[in-house]
Order: C-alpha cells, then sequence, then structure tokens
C-alpha cells in the first residue's frame, strides 16, 4: 500500500514537470570534410553553431542525449535501422539538429534526392539520400523535430518527393533550398538565434522577464532560416497532420515544447520564404 | 594624546569612507533617475509604435535587457546594443492564420516609422525589401503513394532591411518585421548597434586593403568566390556585444556538390578573427571521449 501510493505520487509529480524538463534533444556538428577523403572544404563555423544550440536548449532544461562533433556524427545516424543507435542515433532524441554540409545541384528537378553529408570515423557512407534512407518516428523512433543546416536538403522543386516518406511519427522538418550558385553560407549566428527563438530563452534571463519572442518552429525558422544566406535561398518548414487543419496548425503553430501527439502523415503543409 | 589620536584616526577614518557612500547616493540617485529616463523614453516609444502596453506594465529589467510585457504585447531592448524585439502576443492564441492584406509599400512606411521612432538613422539601410512566404498543402494518396498537392497561397510577409555604414556592409546587423491582421506590429527584430569611430576608420582600411592586393588564403577543396570588407558583430540575442572590422571570404566548392559555402572572417594580415562573442561565459565542452564504436556491422 505504501509502495502503491509512492509510486502513484512519483507518477503525479513527473506528469507535473514542465514538459520542457523532460524534451529530449541532441546535435551534430561537423566542421572536418578533409577534401580528399569527404569532399571538402572544411567548414569552421557549424560545431559552434551546435554547442550554441545546445546552451539555449540546456538553459531551457532540456535534456541533452547526445552532442558529437565531426567524425563523431556519422551517416549511420541518420538513416533508417541504425538511427536509434543509443549512442547518437537521431531517432534517439524528440529534437535533432545538424549542422554541417549538404547537397546542392545546380539546377534541381522533382527528381532530385536531397541529402545531408556527414564525415564520420565510423558508420559509413558519409552521404545520406533523405528520401531512399532516412525514416523518423518509426519502430520505436522518438523524433519530433528534425533540424538540418546543410544547405540544399529541402530543394522546394522536390520537396514532395523526397521528404513525405521520413515523416513516420515526425511532426515538422527545416531545411533550405537553393542551388549551387545560390546557397547557405557557414554560420553561427543562425542555428543560434533559430535555438533562441524556439525555446524563448526560457532558463535564462530573456526567458526570466518574458522579454525575448518565443516563437514556434515555423516562425522561427521563417525568422532566422535566411540569416547568411545568399540570394534566391528559401527557408523551408514542413509539418505533418491526421488532416489538413492538423497539418497546417502544426506547421503554423506548433513549438518544441507544444508536447502535443505523434501525426498520422495524411496531409501534409509547408511553408517558405526567399531572400 | 593617545586618546586624541584614536580620535583622529576615527574622524580621519570616518571622513574617507563617508565620502564614498554620499557619492554611492548620489550614484543610486543618478541610476533611477537615468531608469526614469529610460522608462519614459520606451514607453513614448512603445505608443509611437502602437504597442498596447505603456499604462498597464511595469518596466521589468535584468542583464543587458530592460521592457514591458503585456498580454497582448512584449517590447523590449538590450542596455548594450541598439537592439529591439516586439511581439504581438495575441497572434499565438489565434487557431486562424490571419495575414495583413495591405500592400507591401505599407510594410517598407512601416519600418521606416519604426527606424525614425527608435531614433535609429534609416540612411544606413542598404536594402530594404518585403519577403512574401508561400504555404502549400498536400495529401498523401494511400493508393499510389503519392502527394496530391493543392495550389501554393500566399502567407505572411516580412519587411525586412539590411545595412551599411559609409559604404560599409554591417552583415551581422538586420530589421525584420512582419505586421498583423490590423496592422499592428507582429514581429520585429532590429538590431543596429552603434558603430565606433575607431571600427569604422579600421574597415575602412580593410576595404583599401581588399581594393588593392589583398589575397585570401588558399581553402583546401574550395575557391574564392568574393572578398569583402565589412563590419561583423553579435548577434541580437546575446549577452554581449562584440563588434570586428573584418575581411569577408566566402569560397564556392570545387567539387560538384557539397553545399554550404565556407566562409572566414580575416584581419589585414589574412588571420582568422575571432567570432564575435555571444555568451559571456565559455560554453560546455564538447565530449572528451571519441565516440564508441559499436562494431564492425556499419563499416
Amino acid at each position: 500500500m505504501t509502495r502503491a501510493s509512492f509510486l502513484i505520487g512519483f507518477a503525479v509529480i513527473l506528469a507535473a514537470l514542465p514538459l520542457s524538463a523532460q524534451l529530449r534533444y541532441s546535435t551534430g556538428g561537423v566542421n572536418n570534410y578533409p577534401p580528399a577523403t569527404c569532399g571538402g572544404p572544411n567548414l569552421s563555423l557549424c560545431v559552434p553553431e551546435a554547442r550554441d544550440f545546445q546552451f539555449w536548449y540546456n538553459s531551457a532544461g532540456f535534456h541533452n542525449v547526445t552532442r558529437w562533433e565531426n567524425g563523431d556524427v556519422w551517416g549511420a545516424d541518420f538513416r533508417d535501422g541504425t538511427d536509434r543507435d543509443p549512442s547518437g542515433g537521431s531517432d534517439i532524441p524528440q529534437v535533432y539538429f545538424f549542422s554541417g554540409h549538404g547537397i546542392c545541384q545546380n539546377a534541381p528537378v522533382a527528381a532530385d534526392p536531397d541529402f545531408l553529408v556527414t564525415c564520420g570515423n565510423f558508420g559509413t557512407p558519409n552521404v545520406d539520400n533523405i528520401k531512399s534512407s532516412s525514416r523518423w518516428g518509426n519502430a520505436g523512433g522518438t523524433l519530433q523535430f528534425m533540424f538540418i543546416d546543410a544547405s540544399c536538403p529541402m530543394d522546394l522543386v522536390s520537396l514532395t518527393n523526397n521528404w513525405f516518406v521520413p515523416f513516420q511519427g515526425l511532426h515538422i522538418a527545416t531545411g533550405h533550398s537553393g542551388n549551387a550558385t545560390h546557397d547557405t553560407l557557414d554560420s553561427e549566428t543562425r542555428g543560434a538565434t533559430f535555438a533562441a527563438y524556439t525555446t524563448g530563452g526560457a532558463g535564462t534571463i530573456f526567458g526570466t522577464l518574458g522579454l525575448l519572442p518565443h516563437l514556434s518552429v515555423g516562425d522561427a525558422w521563417m525568422n532566422t532560416g535566411l540569416i547568411d544566406v545568399q540570394s534566391q535561398v528559401c527557408a523551408v518548414a514542413i509539418a505533418a497532420g491526421n488532416d489538413r487543419n492538423d497539418a497546417i496548425n502544426r506547421r503554423e503553430h506548433e513549438f518544441v515544447t507544444s508536447g502535443w501527439g505523434n501525426p498520422t502523415p495524411n496531409w501534409f503543409a509547408w511553408r517558405w520564404v526567399c531572400n | 594624546m593617545k586618546r586624541n589620536a584614536r580620535s583622529f584616526w576615527l574622524l580621519l577614518s570616518i571622513a574617507l569612507i563617508l565620502p564614498p557612500s554620499s557619492w554611492s547616493a548620489q550614484e543610486r540617485g543618478r541610476e533611477q533617475a537615468s531608469a526614469a529616463a529610460e522608462h519614459a523614453k520606451l514607453q513614448r516609444q512603445a505608443e509611437t509604435l502602437h504597442l498596447p502596453l505603456a499604462k498597464e506594465s511595469e518596466l521589468r529589467s535584468e542583464g543587458n535587457l530592460y521592457g514591458f510585457r503585456s498580454t497582448e504585447s512584449l517590447f523590449s531592448r538590450r542596455v548594450d546594443s541598439r537592439t529591439y524585439f516586439v511581439q504581438d502576443l495575441r497572434a499565438a492564441q489565434e487557431k486562424e492564420l490571419k495575414i495583413f492584406e495591405g500592400p507591401n509599400k505599407e510594410y517598407t512606411d512601416r519600418l521606416t516609422e519604426v527606424f525614425r521612432a527608435l531614433e535609429i538613422p534609416a540612411a544606413e539601410i542598404a536594402q530594404s525589401k518585403v519577403l512574401q512566404e508561400e504555404t502549400q498543402e498536400g495529401q498523401l494518396d494511400p493508393k499510389t503513394g503519392k502527394l496530391v498537392r493543392e495550389e501554393p497561397r500566399p502567407g505572411k510577409r516580412w519587411a525586412m532591411a539590411t545595412r551599411q555604414v559609409e559604404g560599409l556592409p554591417v552583415f551581422s546587423s538586420r530589421a525584420l518585421m512582419g505586421l498583423s491582421v490590423d496592422g499592428r506590429i507582429s514581429f520585429l527584430e532590429l538590431h543596429w548597434p552603434v558603430i565606433s569611430a575607431e571600427v569604422l576608420l579600421e574597415a575602412h582600411r580593410l576595404q583599401e586593403r581588399v581594393r588593392s592586393k589583398f589575397r585570401p588564403p588558399a581553402l583546401e577543396g574550395a575557391h574564392v568566390e568574393s572578398v569583402e570588407a565589412g563590419i561583423l558583430h553579435s548577434p541580437a540575442v546575446s549577452f554581449v556585444m562584440d563588434i570586428h572590422p573584418v575581411i569577408r571570404v566566402t569560397y564556392a566548392p570545387d567539387a560538384k556538390g557539397l553545399g554550404k559555402k565556407a566562409v572566414r572572417y580575416l584581419d589585414a594580415n589574412g588571420r582568422e578573427v575571432a567570432a564575435p562573442r555571444q555568451f559571456a561565459q565559455p560554453l560546455e565542452r564538447p565530449p572528451e571521449k571519441p565516440r564508441q564504436t559499436p562494431g564492425a556491422k556499419l563499416r
């Protein structure tokens, strides 16, 4: 009886904890892309950007699952079947922020794939074709928000070919559309500001006072995705929903802290803004 | 005699102690007056910007941020930078997406008004434009497994301004403003820190250096796409404000494909300039141990 009361009490306390205390997130930041082995060039701001992201999410009381950098971020982390590796898989947390290279076509067409690129010391290949290999939220995976800061992982012309299959419970994904001559620039500020707005600076003086805008994922990416990008680059956010209204509502209003259940991906709603 | 000496030292000590304490009272008075003036100024600015918070809201202040927050709106600024934030908090309660229908010119005009109200030189705007969001929906057809798309529709708009000072681009400054359906500012990030004469002077020197014979360092796997002198500073949401004159070199990849262009920020000698800080304290270090490999199956 006493043990049962204790367990019930414990469960009540757990349920009463703010979602922010329970949200799990991971980051992967890759600067090192030696041309001989990983195509190059080396970047310099992806690792600091991922660390800045951690600052805001840690301050908000979110639980960091993994925060690997450079060679410790593996291509396998983003491929179905290996993306639930507890040591760094992207389908283990609820939020994953990746910063590194992607692949931009010269003039993307509808049939072109989207990619994110790592340079791992394990778990190769390093190039992940998102449509053919990434599935998030399936088979016990828990990812709800996939944030990709990697140049052209969401080309608008091919978005609907590439991006509905990975949604297997995933709520929202963000990325960029562009091409080889209109691309994102390596940036520390973009991801940091995005993280700050998605948390509203919770846990810092900004959040304590409520004096920093706290934005939905979609709004935050529209406001920050065009920081340090070339002309004609677009910031893109796509959400899945049980029905049309649900997809639109998530695209416009879902926060990382909303605590909404996983959608059945019957409908998709996406928004974009171009520089 | 001893008592006299003791009294002398006591009086001297009091004399030494008293003025600072009376100064700190004066200091406190001055600070309070300054805070009151800032309060009044921010209230006036809020009124000019038609933000419904001046009467009911108390000024909150901590760290490098102060401002107002009401049930309808927040308006804040940084102490250490000419940086302002506005958010229409009513919008978060709306379920439907309602969009301001006015013409684009109204956005740019409103942004100019904001610059005027916040006493920021609009002449420093390098480019001002209205960004049009697009939205689209699609339904998954279970028979074909394909997405049936609806037609795209216009979404929110954003007035955005970039910055130059004396012909020098300020890479990190920007103004971004959205409007609610009734024309009230729905979002504003106006990050426009004052640039000192010394920084401008050095940035001009760098500009001359770029125009003469500056050779940017090579980056393996990439070639130089552009070289530009300008000013780099800490972002809008940060706890410190560093401002650096820099040469920005953008590299395009040699290999076909690998996207996200490398960027280096350099001084006159081609050495990398430390990135402007965002946080007063160093960030958490990365994991010291390399990641354990689970086995050979993934290789």
